[in-house]
């Protein structure tokens, strides 16, 4: 028997120009562009994690928009998702109270057995600190929620933050072949691709 | 310069620093990287205030010997100013062979045989029009000045009337690149019904609004600078192109108290400065805004492009159903992948010259050109959508991708028989109106995937 693999979908959610996008490139592909497009809608990656007990999580990652206009699409990419990374940037105090609000919305509209971790982005730019980590970590021990600090630009703590919340996941696997959180049912925890695949019969290769 | 009543002092910042630089210019302009002094909020070190100093432009800049970098930066664009090829996630080939078949209803056992999805690893350059000089010719007969100013440069030009019947065809050939400016603001005049007089009113609506705060000021200072990065008008921070950008994004924002600004007008305004000045790029967009429907577009909720969504679903639903059936079988909602292709035009999903050809015929067609797009990647892509193979993952990553054309000539030509057919035509028109009454009876929430 292969060891177990997990799919999640995940949601990144934030102020405009915090690093949203930026955070996404370097856990999926390790790059970083100074001036990252500004995302329309939602853009949809994935990326895999191996934990140590050669577990391994498949996230399924929509990168949304950060402008207030886009909020109202919101809702379509939250739904049903396992884990939230809601984004902040350390050298702007606006961006942990839209954090807040963003965590109140998860809060009040998400999957109740959501995850979310709260990340203060821009670690490089630390000179210029407004946000202390203090206050940040005094507010995420408040509501429960996970916080780190990253930077997208140098890599710091960027595979942490996605390695944290795949051990936090609750990998219980569903008897059901839903895709991950796609479905009521396939809400709760993440799917046992080992499962669904004996289920088909089939192995479905990534044609794209 | 000085701040409007109840002005917020980034805001000001933002537009103040903007005014300023527009009437010193900045150093190495094209290529340089140029110096922050808004976005992140720079502090007010002595060290930063140096550095911003010293890239002020002194007057001099354009008037000596170019710079060795600046001739490398010049001699590595391409024929559209883009020095470097921008990244993308996922690149993929639209091939032409499923486009040689006009869109009829399919089910199933599709009587073509689909080549296997080609994955790009880089963008590759892109082809020459093909008979360009022939077409400029054409062109230049067909094209008719009707009003010059002072010094006998061409403000407005019209089709000569024997040529009329040519036009719809001549722009699905492609507008040749040094007529797409005239070609363009002729198209937007025809379809707005407008002329010059209208234009040069704009023209005054615009350099009144430079004076105006604008809410949306540190919001567009965010996107400027990474709008369209890779080319030379918008490299430098603060260089001409972004200078122009943010004057034209700013003046655009207070136009419509609805829209504002919206993320996705960059790309747009940043296409129309690469062919007009800044107020005409901002009377571009006000026809735009106001005949082309990017007024419902942009509104708060979308309701433009959740239009277009319900159009686009009604032919996916009768022209390919078994497309249609494997999309709510995966449960992937048509807003998941094409929210940033009605948002934006295309821009930043197909190369620039195919973005340039869809804007030649979007100019004369109207929005309905989108969706014939959107129908025509669905379509190339059917089997693979339909396959059984086909999951949530690989269907969504496959349609987020970055489409580069095999043939643009037979993309077009494509999209211009599938909006020739007056069948068609008269069912969008249809569906818009079957729209318009779910959303008026509250019924829009459940009428799409």
């Amino acid at each position: 028997m292969s060891n177990k693999q997990y799919q999640f979908k995940l949601v990144l959610l934030g102020e405009s120009a915090v690093g949203k996008s930026s955070l996404v490139l370097r856990f999926v592909k390790d790059q970083f562009d100074d001036y990252r497009e500004s995302t329309i809608g939602a853009a949809f990656l994935t990326q895999t994690v191996t934990l140590e007990d050669q577990t391994t999580v498949k996230f399924e990652i929509w990168d949304t928009a950060g402008q207030e206009r886009y909020k109202s699409l919101a809702p379509m990419y939250y739904r049903n998702a396992n884990c939230a990374v809601v984004v902040y940037d350390i050298t702007q105090t606006a961006s942990l109270e839209k954090a807040r609000t963003w965590i109140r919305e998860l809060q009040r509209q998400a999957d109740p057995s959501i995850v979310i971790a709260l990340c203060g982005n821009k670690l490089d730019l630390a000179a210029r600190r407004q946000v202390s980590q203090e206050e940040a970590k005094k507010y995420a021990d408040e509501e429960g929620l996970m916080w780190m600090e990253t930077s997208a630009k140098t890599g710091e703590g960027v595979a942490e933050v996605f390695t944290a919340i795949a051990k936090k996941l609750p990998l219980t696997a569903l008897p059901s072949r839903a895709g991950a959180g796609r479905t009521a049912a396939g809400a709760r925890a993440g799917v046992d691709l080992n499962k669904q695949a004996a289920n088909h019969g089939q192995n479905e290769p990534c044609n794209c | 310069m000085v701040p409007s009543e109840g002005e917020d002092m980034d805001a000001f910042h933002v537009r103040n620093t903007y005014a300023q630089l527009e009437l010193s210019g900045v150093k190495g302009d094209g290529y340089e990287e140029g110096v922050e002094r808004t976005r992140a909020r720079v502090g007010t070190s002595r060290a930063s205030q140096l550095n911003a100093d010293a890239a002020l432009a002194d007057g001099t800049e354009k008037k000596g010997e170019l710079d060795p970098r600046e001739i490398q930066t010049l001699a590595s664009v391409d024929r559209y100013g883009f020095f470097i090829i921008p990244s993308h996630d996922r690149l993929v080939r639209l091939d032409s062979a499923p486009l040689l078949k006009q869109l009829s209803r399919t089910r199933g056992g599709l009587s073509l045989r689909l080549a296997k999805l080609t994955v790009l690893p880089s963008l590759p350059p892109s082809p020459k029009p093909i008979r360009e000089n022939t077409r400029i010719a054409k062109w230049t007969r067909m094209m008719k000045p009707v009003l010059r100013d002072q010094g006998g440069n061409t403000q407005a030009w019209s089709i000569r009337s024997s040529k009329e019947s040519k036009l719809r065809e001549r722009a699905y050939k492609g507008i040749p690149d040094c007529w797409r400016s005239a070609a363009w603001d002729l198209l937007m005049c025809r379809y707005a019904s407008a002329g010059p007089r209208e234009t040069a009113t704009l023209v005054n609506d615009y350099r009144e609004a430079l004076d105006k705060p604008s809410t949306y000021d540190i919001q567009i200072d965010l996107d400027v600078p990474r709008t369209i990065s890779g080319h030379i008008m918008f490299r430098t921070r603060y260089g001409a192109g972004q200078r122009s950008l943010f004057h034209v994004l700013h003046s655009f924002s207070l136009r419509c108290n609805k829209c504002g600004y919206v993320q996705g007008m960059g790309p747009i305004a940043a296409t129309l400065l690469n062919y007009f000045e800044p107020e005409r790029v901002y009377a571009a967009l006000v026809r735009l805004h106001d005949v082309y429907s990017l007024h419902t577009v942009f509104s708060p909720g979308f309701p433009g492009l959740l239009e277009a969504i319900y159009v686009q679903e009604r032919i996916m639903e009768t022209m390919m159903p078994d497309v249609y059936a494997a999309m709510q079988k995966h449960i992937i909602s048509t807003t998941s992948y094409a929210t940033k292709w009605y948002i934006t035009l295309f821009a930043n999903s197909v190369p620039f010259q195919t973005q340039l050809r869809l804007w030649d015929v979007f100019l004369f067609e109207g929005y309905d050109v989108f969706i014939a797009v959107a129908i025509a990647i669905v379509w190339v892509y059917r089997e693979q959508i339909t396959g059984s193979s086909a999951n949530f993952e690989t269907v969504l990553s496959l349609l987020s991708s970055f489409f580069v054309p095999e043939d643009e000539n037979a993309l077009l030509f494509w999209i211009e028989k599938t909006l020739g057919d007056k069948k068609l035509r008269a069912n969008m028109r249809q569906w818009r109106e079957d729209w318009k009454n779910l959303v008026a009876t509250g019924k829009d929430t459940t009428a799409l995937l």
